[in-house]
């Protein structure tokens, strides 16, 4: 039986949140952990609903604020007029446990669920996308717009002990939704690539292995990311995180995983939850731009305008198609 | 009541200037009528550029980046073979009457282009009382007009199509960006003024 997880920050940020109670000290190696697994248990529906009554249209700021954990690149797309407008983020995450975490994306140090802070870093990227907010308990399948793109941001994993096969049918129906929009193209999947620091889709230290991962790979508009130690330049090379789960050799991964720069250093907030959400934010902002474009031409332009010069030893077995750019996806390839 | 014509350039008649032009043109005026013309006009602008030629050096300022990384400089696309140069003159008719006339050459860009244009204009001017000038005078330009030539930018996964030059690195959709390209009539050149001049 799959087993829905915490997302893939939890006890990043939740050591934030020890280290900061403990005298202010971010413990960083601990940030590194894993997710947790096996501990989960599905909210029964009649919780759900009565906590979570349906999907949450939360209005965006609209005036974007440039932070210092976010690439350069994006204030230029913003002062060309950018709002992400006439997209649709769909942030199915955590918004009804328990859980809180603390960390600062800059409007002020907060305490909050990790779907929040997902949602607010997306929202901070491109505020002018229409967003809805889903509990991944709540089994309420994603819809995708009738017209402009939508983007599904995926901050956690579906784990259970290796062997058993990926069967669309088996997954939760939530997932399923999302997997059925992955395959035909009609919204951009964007999953956190996990916190094990091993190859997506293989064995975590723990022994299980991440079923939507597994199932996301090979669709045409999935797009797995990856955790950098800060926005790279050419001159100023960013790393892969030892936490940050990697491309492996599998090359239908490897084609479709993307990082971006996670500056934990700066918000309290580590693990690919936290990168996944700038790129999720990236695709509507490209929406925005290419109206009539569809989830895969996103995706693709996404990659195929990855940037590798800004990564430190570079590898496609581990850093996939490279850095995200928004200013390179927006530009054209070539004009005269 | 005394009137007088100003002479923004009054040191410099426009005999010298005009006198190459039409000695080179005789069958275009008789000499005497010529002459008489000459006598009475006076240069009153000659410089290069315009509005339309200073639109077009502010919007096409800096550049960006393909998305292989290699640089697009704006400049080469909007930097004039020969600047538009503008020469005016001022013919007095009467006493506090002239008119103003003149040509200017145009300009042209790799993306864009101004059209040449004739100048054309008075000037009337009464002494209100001793040391006291009001001065009405207009200019209309025939010709002149601002285009920009929008360019074929290639987007990869989303295809090739036509965009604005600068914009195209935009978060803007390159379809949008056609509604920026530069398009001025020449006609919204021209100007009314009245002006009240008093020494003391």
């Amino acid at each position: 039986m799959l087993q829905k997880t915490r997302p893939f920050a939890a006890l990043a940020a939740a050591a934030a949140l020890i280290a900061a109670v403990a005298g202010g000290a971010r413990a960083e190696g601990l940030s590194f952990a894993p997710a947790l697994r096996d501990v989960a248990t599905v909210v029964p529906a009649s919780t759900t609903a009565l906590r979570l009554p349906g999907a949450v249209t939360l209005r965006p700021a609209v005036t974007p604020v440039y932070r210092r954990w976010m690439s350069p690149e994006i204030r230029t797309a913003w002062n060309a007029g950018f709002r992400g407008q006439n997209t649709r983020i769909v942030v199915v995450d955590d918004f009804t446990s328990s859980d809180r975490f603390s960390g600062n994306f800059g409007a002020g140090e907060t305490n909050r669920r990790h779907g929040y802070w997902v949602r607010q870093q997306a929202g901070m990227i491109a505020p002018a996308a229409e967003f809805r907010t889903l509990d991944y308990y709540s089994n309420e399948r994603v819809t995708a717009r009738s017209t402009g793109l939508t983007v599904v941001n995926l901050s956690y994993g579906i784990f259970g002990r290796p062997g058993m096969p990926i069967i669309e049918s088996e997954l939760p129906p939530q997932e399923r939704s999302i997997i059925r929009h992955a395959r035909l193209g009609t919204a951009v999947v964007v999953q956190a690539a996990g916190n094990d620091g091993v190859a997506v889709g293989t064995m975590e230290p723990g022994g299980d292995v991440d079923y939507l991962s597994l199932a996301l790979i090979g669709k045409q508009s999935a797009i797995f990311v990856g955790a950098l130690d800060r926005n790279g330049t050419v001159t100023n090379k960013a790393r892969i995180e030892s936490y940050s789960n990697r491309a492996g050799g599998r090359r239908a991964v490897q084609d479709r995983f993307l990082m971006v720069g996670v500056r934990d250093d700066v918000t309290g907030l580590a693990g690919t939850s936290f990168a996944a959400p700038i790129v999720s934010g990236y695709a509507a902002v490209l929406g925005s731009k290419f109206r009539g474009a569809s989830a895969t031409q996103i995706s693709n332009r996404l990659l195929n305008t990855a940037r590798t010069d800004t990564i430190r030893n570079y590898r496609r077995d581990v850093h996939g198609r490279g850095e995200a750019s928004i200013g390179r996806a927006i530009a054209p390839s070539r004009i005269d | 009541m005394g009137r007088r014509m100003p002479r923004p350039l009054g040191a410099l008649p426009a005999r010298l200037v005009l006198g190459a032009v039409l000695a080179a043109a005789p069958a275009v005026l008789p000499h005497p009528a010529a002459a008489e013309f000459l006598d009475h006009s006076h240069l009153l602008d000659l410089s290069d550029g315009s509005d339309r030629a200073a639109r077009v050096r502010t919007a096409s300022r800096g550049g960006y980046a393909l998305s292989d990384g290699r640089p697009i400089r704006l400049r080469d696309w909007y930097e004039p073979g020969l600047p538009d140069l503008t020469l005016r003159l001022m013919t007095e008719m009467s006493d506090g009457v002239g008119i103003t006339w003149g040509v200017s050459t145009g300009e042209t860009g790799r993306k864009y282009r101004i059209a040449p244009a004739l100048h054309l204009g008075f000037v009337l001017q009464d002494e209100l009382f001793e040391n006291a000038l009001l001065t009405f005078s207009g200019s209309a330009l025939l010709g002149g007009d601002l285009t920009e030539r929008s360019c074929m930018g290639d987007y990869g996964e989303f295809g090739a199509m036509a965009v604005n030059c600068r914009l195209a690195a935009t978060i803007l959709p390159p379809e949008e960006t056609l509604d920026y390209l530069l398009d001025r009539s020449g006609w919204h050149s021209s100007w009314l003024a009245v002006q009240f001049e008093y020494k003391f």
